[in-house]
């Protein structure tokens, strides 16, 4: 029999070692409860006993039966097809600020970052809805200069747009991702486009844009992903409401499975989902030969 | 030899991660919903039990009432719920049903759990076709509580009780005079005691579709809403500025609708003096609306290896002077009569007024009997009552009899599906 210092002095063993609590979690955490939410989304599961067959009937009652369904199901896809294209113009036009180097740019970086820090967390949701209240400080603000306080939590025309505004103040991230692909542009194409006279915007939209495409393309499936899982905001603001206008989808599968104890029809739910994410990334994918510029190819 | 070490070392601490527990002690968990107020003494009362019975350890989990159900839930499909659990009217049946709890017969008949103090209609509450699967921590009923400041600056008196319609032309007085808004209730408990006072209920005995066929009654309801927006009285939605429940009656309303038991925690939340009122029956009512509840339960989980040990931690907090000497009525008035009598004399000043509503409704006349326990699809009928309120109260609605007869056949549609599966 060899000694244990034998085989742990093996490099193999020693590499699975280190590999093994990933790779423990991964399982535990990812890849079994994902098998097993397919299975139960064919089945009737209610948490408290066991789950029965039933085939495609949760598919069938998402489709034909159930109102909420593909009311929340177009929330989100307004709540992404606003937010995203917005968010990315906006991060990216801070980082061109921020990638200049003056002495302050680090604490601005810093400052700007600190909203996606704190991303998920219930305090900033709550503070967006105590900004917004009827007798918050934004309605303060309006009715000092004249205006009429607005019910921004109570309109089912404006919530939705509140919640966008907090997605898009949330854009920390993506300036970030954006702003060392600024960084990473060679100085040499500037210098050489000054030196053939071209301006600020020219270089922005001949040199810059190209360049940083990859992060771009990158950036939006992130934040694709990103809105059609949206679910804080909504959850902790507003309940979905008013009168459902922010009901996104990811909320109402929550209700349906953790409220109303449905696990087997959240699950199919999730996995319709899980196909519409899959669908739009690769459509993007698709699109990214027309207008993503990756210089190793050399186009 | 350095490796060896480390391993040794590392497997020691590993074991460090479980408790060691002494071959005699029992441990058990326990999980409860509730307040601050709540979880404070009943950790408290948990300590004590722990030292009466050195042999038994319990570990506590709480949370609040919403997290609960869903956290309970998932303790329930991951095979780790603790061993005993508090259990709501409105989710007993659903438990029951899905086997997650257990059979107290044999510990009601071992005296395990004594209930020998306790009225029957109390001990028949917790049973679900005839078998006992949880024991009621007390009897609550659902009145106003309302601030005396407000109704004194009104230059009002408020009456030993009063109706539906003489609240609403108070809540105008009120207004006029002191500029405080409040609310007409249109939660689904109105909608259920409004039922109740024209002889139905929320759902029929069988749990088979609604207990009520008459779209007035709810149109009445609306009614009252639709007047205070009129009068002014009524807050509109969205102008509120409480941040949770707990503190709405300091600025937004006057008054709120609750159980008994939240008196408390209602005070200490909205950090003013509150009294109660009896609910407020319609004029013409047929009987009153009002009934015992049982606050809440306490079950013991199916799957637990020591229900032995949790019968005693159950029996401690329904029949123990010691236990009740730190939780008081926190949990409803409790339904051991010896207890009761052992309360009576150290009551604070809360508790007094608690057990003179309680008495006051008591009274022939001033109360009705209770429902059965709430159906399945309870959580459905909820969420769909909340619609159907919202579009009113967004003032979407034009026709109301033709809104409320809408809620009546798709809440029925939803109970008939709920049953066929």
């Amino acid at each position: 029999m060899k000694k244990l210092s034998e085989i742990m002095d093996r490099e193999k063993v020693a590499g699975y070692v280190f590999v093994m609590p990933f790779i423990i979690g991964l399982f535990v955490f990812t890849v079994i409860p994902f098998f097993t939410s397919l299975y139960l989304a064919f089945t009737d599961y209610n948490v408290l006993s066991e789950p029965n067959w039933i085939g495609f009937d949760n598919f069938k009652r998402m489709f034909f039966e159930d109102k909420h369904f593909w009311n929340s199901f177009w929330i989100t896809f307004r709540f992404a097809l606003i937010q995203v294209p917005i968010k990315l113009c906006f991060s990216l036009g801070v980082a061109l600020i921020l990638a200049r180097a003056t002495k302050a740019t680090g604490v601005y970086r810093a400052a700007f970052y600190i909203p996606s820090l704190m991303g998920g967390s219930v305090a900033v949701a709550l503070t967006w809805k105590q900004l917004f209240a009827f007798k918050g400080p934004i309605n303060a603000v309006i009715t000092a200069f004249g205006g009429k306080a607005v019910k921004f939590m109570n309109n089912p025309k404006i919530t939705l747009y509140v919640l966008i505004g907090l997605g898009i103040w949330q854009f920390g991230s993506s300036m970030l991702i954006f702003l060392a692909a600024i960084k990473n542009v060679p100085a040499s194409y500037h210098e050489a486009a000054i030196v053939d006279g071209a301006g600020p915007v020219t270089r922005f939209f001949k040199i810059v844009l190209p360049m940083i495409t990859p992060i771009f393309f990158f950036n939006l499936i992130n934040q694709t992903i990103g809105a059609f899982q949206a679910f804080n905001s909504s959850y902790l603001i507003t309940g979905g409401g008013p009168l459902n206008s922010t009901l996104y989808y990811a909320v109402h599968l929550y209700n349906r499975a953790f409220t109303n104890y449905e696990m087997g029809y959240g699950s199919a739910m999730a996995w319709f989902m899980l196909l519409v994410i899959g669908a739009f990334t690769a459509l993007i994918f698709r699109s990214s030969s027309a207008w993503v510029y990756y210089e190793s190819e050399g186009k | 030899m350095k490796r060896i070490l480390a391993a040794i070392l590392s497997l020691v601490l590993l074991l460090g991660c479980v408790s060691f527990a002494s071959a005699e002690e029992t441990t058990i968990r326990m999980l409860w919903w509730g307040s601050q107020t709540r979880h404070d003494v009943t950790v408290a009362a948990v300590n004590k039990f722990m030292e009466k019975y050195p042999d038994i350890k319990v570990e506590v989990e709480y949370s609040d009432w919403g997290g609960y159900w869903s956290k309970l839930a998932t303790q329930v499909a991951g095979g780790t719920e603790p061993d005993v659990i508090a259990m709501d009217y409105a989710y007993l049946a659903q438990y029951a049903g899905n086997g997650v709890l257990a059979d107290l017969t044999p510990y009601y008949e071992s005296g395990a759990i004594d209930i020998s103090d306790a009225a029957a209609s109390m001990i028949d509450s917790g049973k679900i076709n005839d078998i006992p699967y949880a024991i009621p921590t007390g009897s609550n009923a659902f009145v106003w509580m309302y601030r005396p400041d407000v109704v004194e600056a009104a230059g009002l008196t408020m009456p030993e009780k009063m109706t539906q319609e003489e609240m609403i032309e108070m809540n105008k007085i009120v207004y006029e005079k002191t500029g405080r808004t409040n609310h007409a209730h249109t939660g689904l408990d109105n909608v259920r005691n409004t039922a109740r006072n024209f002889g139905g209920n929320l759902y029929n005995d069988e749990g088979t579709a609604l207990g009520f066929t008459d779209p007035q009654l709810l149109v009445r309801i609306w009614e009252n809403y639709n007047k205070g927006l009129e009068e002014g009285w009524q807050l509109p939605v969205g102008e509120g500025t409480a941040a949770t429940s707990f503190d709405d009656l300091v600025a937004d309303y006057w008054m709120g609708a609750h159980w008994t038991n939240e008196l408390a925690a209602y005070e200490s939340g909205n950090g003013c003096e509150l009294k109660m009122l009896p609910w407020t029956d319609w004029s013409d009512a047929q009987q009153p609306a009002t009934y015992f509840k049982p606050s809440m339960f306490w079950s013991i989980t199916e799957r637990s290896e020591k229900k032995d040990a949790a019968a005693v931690l159950i029996n401690f907090f329904e029949n123990d002077p010691d236990c009740f000497d730190i939780i008081g009525l926190d949990r409803a008035m409790p339904i051991s009569s010896k207890i009761r009598a052992h309360l009576a004399p150290n009551l604070d000043e809360n508790s007094q007024e608690i057990a003179a509503m309680l008495d006051y409704l008591a009274l022939e006349g001033n109360s009705s009997p209770i429902m059965k326990p709430d159906i399945a699809a309870h959580a459905d009928i909820n969420t769909l009552w909340g619609e159907y309120n919202e579009q009113v109260q967004y003032g979407l609605v034009d026709d109301l009899t033709a809104h409320a007869q809408a809620f009546i056949d798709e809440a029925n549609d939803i109970i008939t599906k709920s049953l066929s599966k």
